[in-house]
């Protein structure tokens, strides 16, 4: 028996969601059930993947290059990101209902609040990702968006991509006003673009001393680029350009609603990648790799629960490996395209996994 | 044991490393001085032209033979040595080393040697009018994925009286150096004519010393390891290169029915585990004609478990077992989510796997006893699912009968694949297969033809050694 979109038990069960990654006051357990149950009733493919393999194992992402499994099939789409699609891979689509897509602005505010610059009155935020009307798709743009919205400074916070990339003189125009201001900036957006714009800024000979408390945040990581850098390495490139001393790490998915944080600023991946905690409303955990079951300690599958998705299956395989620390959970890089052995190759590497 | 081969003339400077895997160690020691062990070798090489080459097969028979017998000191402490360092388990070591030293017995040796020279004793003077000359010195690059492996090249080159810079498989370490050691006591000439050492991937200057000791270099390791190698390698020197490559199985409706489910899901099964599957021999999928995909995959996913329980499945290390509970996990997704798929999997283990498809993409991937079954509508498209892998096809493990077979043969060829193995043997390559496509003895040679008539030729002249 499928579970309508309009039915009221959603409508509960948003405002419960909504609560839970707002203020953090709810019955994560409680929500985690009734998602199994909704996924399970509103998907028979996920009830049968379940059957097999463990109610609430996370889907793969693959699954997502098909179209995915969809909790509301009839209900209109409000919004359709397209994923990232990784070399030689398929780009997928997920869709969004418009209580899901309210759901993922809270979850993006409320986390970006919490964890951005919880000690600064309303930062300049700066993205390196285009805004939502220049990519209606991307998800990444969206959720920029909802992070200048709930904590930047309305006067001065943009986006410096446009039309024909990075806008250099929009950027240096922002941040020469905040440096005028003692305001501090936020910098946040696609780790790759932080390489591409410290490259040229560096080139140029451009550097600026933001004030004290700015932060850079990236994301996305370099999955499916020809150019790999460590974290440290980024965020050193990142000082000597912007004079910035604070970092942190964003983890999202297009597949995902929510967001996730630094947990501490601890190098536990192979790249330095810093830990991911669990939290209330979700957060990345490790499957072992025999049994299945969640592991506290080492290496394993990524699992990513996101208890602020109604769209789709509250929990998501992400195809990348985890590492399990006291501090949280490090993602250190992709499951496929690594096992070659000498001359052997196997047919998901050729394809990039995908 | 060392996991160096380093011969008593060689009194240049050495350095040791150290390999490891886990918990385990495993040490050598590395020339320092390349220059000098270069001219080690090449005085080695001349006290092998002296040896004429059926004398030379014949010391590499009685070492196989030795090594054929599983209760050997030194294979038993290779097959340990394997063991630890690639998760296998003794069962499957054992009998990856069964099929490798299996082939260098002098009945297949002599074969492989008729085929591509035609007349073996050129390597050992003028006959008639031609005779073989193999390099001075061969460098050859091994990677580490199927105990043994080493063997097949070592032995190419010391055929042509090569001597050899061997570097070792850091993934197998223990194989090569033992080998030699056994080698050495039957014939210390064909042993002393080896260095077998180690270096990382990243000394480019090790590299580069010991290239420049070579007139031919054989390098087998991944397209990025090969192509690193290849840009180092000088105009004057012979390259053979193994680079990444995929293996298929093909199942026709004719040989469904000639042999039977339960037989060809045996065969199917055994090309799956043997080496658990880590071999580029070893099958990627199975394409099997639809009307009989399925009842092959319920059949192979009992021929795996007996499969199992015959030879057990080794202990694949975290990030291996990461990558294939993974892939299960995508093929269940699959199996849930599309009408045509399914999965059988040991139960609570990650032993082995069959997965039942209708597509061959989104790919689930394959190694550590995965058998993708994917039904295709006949041998054609068979045949069309393997094109677009063209560039890195080797081994097609084909299961048709008759006409068909020659016809797909034919077009496997034309496609790219370098080897049509029966279904149940595409891991157990002879000798005399033209190891990717190309003939790897007759590669490393060089000939000289007499093409004037003086008076007197003698039909073969007897004692000029080459």
């Amino acid at each position: 028996m499928t579970v309508a979109h309009h039915d009221p038990h959603i409508g509960r069960l948003f405002e419960e969601m909504a609560l839970l990654v707002t203020d953090q006051v709810g019955d994560p357990e409680s929500i985690r059930e009734q998602l199994v149950e909704l996924a399970a009733a509103n998907a028979p493919d996920v009830a049968r993947y379940w059957k097999q393999v463990g109610a609430g194992v996370g889907v793969p992402d693959a699954a997502y290059k098909d179209g995915g499994p969809h909790l509301f099939p009839d209900e209109p789409a409000v919004r359709v990101f397209r994923t990232s699609g990784t070399t030689g891979s398929v780009r997928g689509t997920v869709r969004y209902t418009r209580l899901g897509l309210e759901l993922k602005g809270l979850a993006v505010k409320a986390n970006a609040r919490r964890s951005l610059i919880p000690d600064a009155d309303k930062p300049v935020v700066v993205r390196f990702a285009p805004t939502e009307e220049a990519a209606p798709d991307m998800a990444i743009a969206f959720d920029m968006a909802r992070i200048q919205e709930s904590c930047g400074d309305p006067a001065l916070s943009t986006s410096v991509i446009g039309a024909d990339g990075v806008d250099y003189e929009l950027l240096a125009k922002t941040l020469d006003a905040a440096v005028a201001g003692g305001l501090p900036v936020v910098l946040v957006g696609a780790s790759f673009a932080f390489v591409n714009i410290c490259d040229r800024l560096e080139a140029e000979g451009r550097s600026w001393e933001l004030p004290p408390g700015s932060r850079m945040f990236d994301g996305g990581g370099f999955k499916g680029r020809s150019r790999v850098m460590g974290v440290d390495d980024l965020r050193a490139a990142v000082r000597r350009v912007f004079g910035i001393e604070e970092f942190g790490n964003i983890f999202g998915m297009t597949e995902l609603a929510n967001q996730h944080y630094d947990a501490a600023d601890v190098p536990v991946g192979p790249l330095g990648e810093r830990p991911k905690a669990y939290r209330l409303f979700g957060g990345p955990r490790v499957r072992d790799p025999r049994t299945r079951e969640f592991v506290t300690e080492g290496q394993g599958l990524l699992e990513i629960t996101d208890l602020s998705l109604l769209d789709r299956p509250h929990v998501l395989l992400t195809g990348d490996v985890g590492i399990a620390t006291g501090d949280g959970v490090a993602i250190a890089g992709r499951i496929a395209g690594s096992t070659s052995r000498g001359c052997s190759l196997s047919l998901d590497e050729m394809t990039g996994g995908r | 044991m060392s996991v160096s081969w380093i011969p008593q003339w060689c009194d240049t400077a050495t350095e040791s490393f150290t390999l490891s895997s886990g918990a385990h160690e495993w040490r050598g020691l590395r020339p320092t001085d390349w220059t000098g062990t270069g001219e080690g070798l090449r005085r080695a090489h001349g006290r092998l032209r002296e040896l004429p080459v059926r004398r030379i097969v014949a010391a590499i028979d009685v070492a196989a033979e030795r090594w054929a017998k599983r209760d050997f000191p030194e294979r038993r402490a290779a097959v340990d040595a394997a063991t630890r360092v690639t998760g296998m388990s003794s069962e499957t070591v054992d009998r990856a080393l069964d099929a490798e030293v299996g082939t260098l017995r002098t009945a297949s040796l002599i074969a492989a040697l008729e085929r591509e020279l035609g007349d073996p004793e050129v390597l050992d003077g003028f006959r008639g009018d031609t005779m073989a000359i193999g390099p001075r010195t061969v460098l050859a690059v091994f990677s580490g994925n199927v105990p043994g492996l080493p063997a097949r090249s070592l032995v190419r080159a010391l055929m042509v009286k090569s001597s050899v810079i061997a570097k070792i498989p850091a993934k197998e370490p223990g194989f090569t150096a033992a080998f030699l050691r056994t080698l050495h006591d039957v014939e210390p000439r064909l042993a002393d004519a080896v260095v077998a050492t180690y270096w990382d991937r990243d000394d480019d200057a090790t590299m580069s010393a010991a290239l420049e000791q070579a007139d031919a270099v054989i390098a087998y390791g991944s397209d990025q390891a090969c192509a690193a190698i290849r840009a180092k390698v000088a105009p004057h020197q012979v390259y053979e290169e193994h680079g990444h490559k995929l293996s298929f199985g093909v199942i026709s409706d004719a040989y469904f029915r000639l042999h039977g489910p339960a037989e060809v899901a045996r065969r199917i099964a055994a090309d799956c585990s043997d080496f658990d599957q880590h071999a580029c021999l070893s099958p990627q999928v199975y394409l099997v004609v639809a009307e009989h995909a399925r009842a092959v995959a319920e059949h192979v996913a009992d021929a795996m478990r007996r499969a199992a329980a015959d030879c057990p499945p080794g202990t694949p290390g975290n990030h291996d077992a990461t990558v294939l509970q993974h892939r299960r996990l995508v093929a269940e997704w699959r199996a849930a989510s599309s009408v045509g798929s399914e999965v059988w999997a040991a139960p609570g283990g990650l032993e082995w796997t069959v997965v039942l498809d209708d597509v061959l993409l989104p790919l689930s991937g394959a190694g550590n006893r995965v058998s993708r079954i994917v039904a295709v509508p006949d041998l054609d498209a068979a045949v069309d699912a393997m094109r677009p892998y063209a560039e890195h096809l080797q081994n097609v493990g084909l299961g048709a009968v008759g006409d068909e077979f020659w016809r797909v043969a034919g077009e496997l060829a034309r496609v790219g694949v370098s080897r049509v193995a029966e279904p149940g043997a595409m891991s157990r390559a002879s000798m005399q297969w033209r190891h990717d496509g190309q003939p790897r003895i007759a590669g490393l040679v060089r000939w000289c033809d007499v093409d004037h008539r003086p008076d007197q030729r003698p039909a073969h002249r007897e004692g000029v050694m080459g």
